[in-house]
C-alpha cells in the first residue's frame, strides 16, 4: 500500500510550540517520522557572548519560562565554579526550595496539558486551578509568578521570613492532598488509561541508546537523576527518592511525574524545617579567573547541562546550553515509528509529543541571530525566519 | 451466599473507575467559578504581594550617580544623563524586563520596583522615566 | 587530544567503563582552531574530552557508532560552526533555516552580530 507523508507544523493547533514533523503514514499507522526544529531559535548563545556575566542572568532565565529556575541555577552555579567559591548554605537551601516549587509547577502544568491532548479538558481545568496555589506561593517568594529572578552570582537576592514559610507550608499541604487525588485519577480513570497505556513505547535499550533524559528515561526503568548522581545546591542533604517505573510507555511517564511532584513537596517541607541561618549571598568580583566549567542540573524535563569558558574578561568567551528536550528528540523519533507489533496511530501523535514534555523554546536557543538588545524572548514564524535569512545573505 | 453476576459484575467494577472523577464534578456544579473576571468585574480581588516586581520608581534625592544600575541592566533600559545635581539614570520603561537587578545593586536604594502592574500604553515616548 | 586519536580514545574509555550517556558536544571557536568537546557522564562523574581542529580544515570523526546519542549534537555543531563529522548518517541542518548561506557559520567569532538601534525617540 503506498504511503504518503503528512506534515504537521510548525504552526498547528495540536502543538504548543513550533516544530515541524513529517510523518509517513500507511492508513492510520505511522511508519516513519522526521523532526525539524529551529523555529524558536533566538541566538542566546551568541547573545551571551556580548553581555557581562551579571547581565546574562535575565537572558539565561528567559531560555524557558517554565523551567527558568533550572537554567538560572545552572548558570550561576557554573560561574561560581569558575571562581572556585562556595555560596552560603542558606542560599543553597533557598535555591533548592524554589527549584522544587518550580518542578511542582511544571509537572502540574504538564498533567493538565496531557489531559488536554487526550481530550480530557476537565482534568486540565482542575489541575490548573490547583496550580494557582503554587503560582501564588512563588509570587510571594520572588515577586513574579513565572520569571523568578531570585538568583544572582554568589547566592540569592531574597530571603524567606518565618511568616512566608508558614504560608508556604499551608499551601503545600493543600497541594499534596490534591496531587494524591490526581494520582488516584491517573490510576483509575478509564479515559486516561485507555489513551496512555501501551502508547509511546520506548524500551530500556532504546532509551539508553538514544541518551534520553528526565522522566522519559525514568519511565523506562532506568534509575538516573542528576540530583542523586551529581548533587548540587542542597540535594546532598535533602532526602528524596528517584522515581522510576518500568512500563516504558506514556502511562509510566504520567506516574513518574505525579510521584515526583509529591517528592518535591516533601523536599520543600524538609528544607523549610531545616533552613540554616546565615547570609544569603557573597559578593564576588566582576571578572572570574580564566577557565572552563560544566554544570548539570535536573530541570523538570530532564538533565540540563551548561558549559562556560572564561578568558579573563567580564564577558564569557563561550556559553553553551543543552536543554533537556534536545536530548529527548532522538527518543521521540524512535517512539513515533511503528515497528513489528507496535503500531503508532496518527491519533496518538499529539499525546506522544506531549509525553516527552517538549519545551521547544529551550531546545532551539543556540547561537547567532540578532536580538533586540532587551533580551526579550522572541519567537519567529517560519516566514520571518526565511525572510531574515534572505536579508542576511544580501 | 455469593452470587456471581457475570458480565454485570464487570460493568459494576468498571463503573467504579469511571466514577473516579464524577463525584468531584457533580459537587462543583453548585459552586461558583474560580476564575476572576479581571478587568471587568473583579479588579479588587486580585491579590498582589507588596514586593511584586512592577513599574520602576526612582528617587532622585537619594541617587549618587555611581552608574552601577547602568552596568547591570540586561536590556539597555538605563541611560546616564546629567542634570543640575549631577549624573543620574533615565529609564526607558518600555524595554524593562523587571528583573530587579538595578534595585538589587543600587547602594542607596534610590530605585524601587513597585507593585504597579498596569503599565501598558500606546506611545513609547510616554514611557520614559525622567 | 589529537584529532587522529579522538575516536579511539573515546571508544576505549566508553568500553572500559560502560558509559552510555553523552550529554552534549560543545564546539568553541578559539581563534585559529575549533575545540570539539564531547561531555559524557557515568554514574555522576562528568567526563569531557577536547579535540582541536583547525578552522580551515574542520573535519573530525563521528562518534555515532560508539555513542548513538551523539547524532543531534554533531548536527548542531556542524550547523553552527562548520565542523564536518566523517561518517555521520545524516548531517542535515538542525537549527538554521534551509535557505541560510552554506558557508556562513554563526557561532564563529568572525560573524558579528548587528544589533539594531534601540528605538529611543518616537
Amino acid at each position: 500500500m503506498p504511503e504518503f507523508s503528512v506534515i504537521i507544523g510548525p504552526q498547528h493547533p495540536a502543538l504548543k510550540e513550533p516544530e515541524s514533523f513529517t510523518f509517513w503514514v500507511d492508513g492510520e499507522d505511522v511508519v516513519r517520522a522526521e523532526v525539524r526544529i529551529g523555529y524558536a531559535h533566538r541566538g542566546i548563545e551568541k547573545a551571551a557572548e556580548s553581555r557581562t556575566y551579571i547581565q546574562n542572568i535575565p537572558l539565561i532565565e528567559r531560555i524557558c519560562g517554565i523551567c527558568n529556575v533550572a537554567h538560572t541555577i545552572c548558570y550561576t552555579q557554573n560561574v561560581e565554579y569558575l571562581y572556585g567559591r562556595e555560596i552560603p548554605r542558606r542560599a543553597e537551601f533557598i535555591r533548592t526550595i524554589i527549584e522544587e516549587m518550580n518542578r511542582i509547577h511544571s509537572h502540574l502544568l504538564w498533567i493538565g496539558i496531557a489531559g488536554h491532548e487526550i481530550g480530557f479538558d476537565t482534568l486540565l481545568m482542575y489541575v490548573w486551578r490547583d496550580r494557582e496555589v503554587v503560582m501564588d506561593l512563588i509570587e510571594e517568594m520572588t515577586g513574579n509568578r513565572v520569571s523568578t529572578a531570585l538568583m544572582t552570582i554568589g547566592g540569592v537576592t531574597r530571603d524567606i521570613t518565618p511568616e512566608l514559610a508558614t504560608r508556604i507550608r499551608r499551601g503545600l499541604d493543600t497541594l499534596e492532598e490534591r496531587t494524591k487525588y490526581y494520582e488516584k485519577i491517573a490510576a483509575n480513570e478509564s479515559t486516561v488509561l485507555a489513551r496512555t497505556k501501551e502508547i509511546g513505547i520506548l524500551t530500556r535499550e532504546e532509551a539508553l541508546k538514544h541518551c534520553a533524559v528526565g522522566p522519559t528515561l525514568r519511565a523506562s526503568g532506568i534509575k538516573s537523576d542528576v540530583r542523586a548522581e551529581d548533587p548540587y545546591a542542597a540535594h546532598d542533604e535533602v532526602p528524596f527518592e528517584v522515581i522510576t517505573t518500568d512500563t516504558c510507555d506514556l502511562f509510566g511517564r504520567v506516574v513518574v511525574r505525579v510521584y515526583e511532584t509529591i517528592e518535591a513537596i516533601r523536599q520543600v517541607h524538609y528544607c523549610l524545617d531545616n533552613l540554616p541561618t546565615g547570609p544569603i549571598r557573597i559578593r564576588l568580583p566582576n571578572t572570574p579567573p580564566r577557565g572552563e566549567s560544566v554544570s548539570r542540573v535536573e530541570a523538570p524535563r530532564g538533565e540540563d547541562i551548561h558549559y562556560v569558558r572564561s578568558d579573563g574578561t567580564d564577558k564569557p568567551a563561550r556559553y553553551k546550553v543543552r536543554a533537556p528536550t534536545l536530548g529527548n528528540l532522538a527518543s521521540l523519533v524512535e517512539m513515533l515509528t511503528s515497528k513489528g507489533d507496535y503500531k503508532v496511530c496518527v491519533a496518538d501523535i499529539p499525546i506522544i509529543l506531549a509525553g516527552i514534555d517538549p519545551c521547544m523554546c529551550c531546545m532551539d536557543r543556540t547561537s547567532r541571530f540578532i536580538e533586540p538588545s532587551s533580551g526579550r524572548e522572541w519567537v519567529w514564524t517560519w516566514d520571518q525566519l526565511k525572510k531574515y535569512g534572505r536579508r542576511r545573505k544580501e | 451466599m455469593g452470587v456471581d453476576l457475570g458480565p454485570t459484575q464487570e460493568i459494576w467494577e468498571k463503573e467504579e473507575r469511571i466514577v473516579a472523577m464524577q463525584r468531584e464534578l457533580l459537587r462543583h456544579i453548585f459552586k461558583k467559578a474560580v476564575t476572576l473576571r479581571y478587568p471587568f468585574k473583579d479588579k479588587e480581588k486580585v491579590h498582589i504581594p507588596s514586593d511584586f516586581r512592577g513599574k520602576i520608581v526612582f528617587y532622585r534625592d537619594r541617587c549618587i550617580g555611581c552608574s552601577m544600575c547602568f552596568r547591570v541592566c540586561p536590556a539597555e533600559v538605563i541611560e546616564m544623563i546629567n542634570d543640575e545635581k549631577g549624573k543620574r539614570p533615565m529609564f526607558y520603561l518600555d524595554r524593562c524586563t523587571h528583573c530587579a537587578q538595578c534595585e538589587d545593586v543600587c547602594p542607596t536604594k534610590s530605585i524601587e520596583l513597585t507593585p504597579q502592574y498596569e503599565s501598558a500604553g500606546t506611545d513609547r515616548t510616554q514611557m520614559i522615566l525622567k | 587530544m589529537k584529532t587522529e586519536s579522538y575516536k579511539e580514545s573515546i571508544r576505549k574509555v566508553v568500553e572500559k567503563y560502560g558509559i552510555t550517556h553523552i550529554s552534549t558536544i560543545t564546539g568553541t571557536d578559539s581563534g585559529q582552531t575549533i575545540d570539539v568537546m564531547p561531555h559524557l557522564s557515568c554514574a555522576g562523574i562528568k567526563i569531557t574530552f577536547k579535540a582541536a581542529v583547525p578552522k580551515t580544515a574542520a573535519e573530525i570523526d563521528t562518534l555515532t557508532d560508539v555513542l548513538p546519542g551523539a547524532v543531534m549534537y554533531e548536527r548542531e555543531v556542524h550547523d553552527l560552526l562548520g565542523v564536518k563529522f566523517k561518517g555521520h548518517p545524516n548531517l542535515a541542518r538542525l537549527v538554521l533555516s534551509d535557505d541560510w548561506a552554506r558557508d556562513v557559520f554563526p557561532l564563529r567569532k568572525e560573524y558579528k552580530v548587528v544589533r539594531p538601534e534601540p528605538i529611543r525617540k518616537a
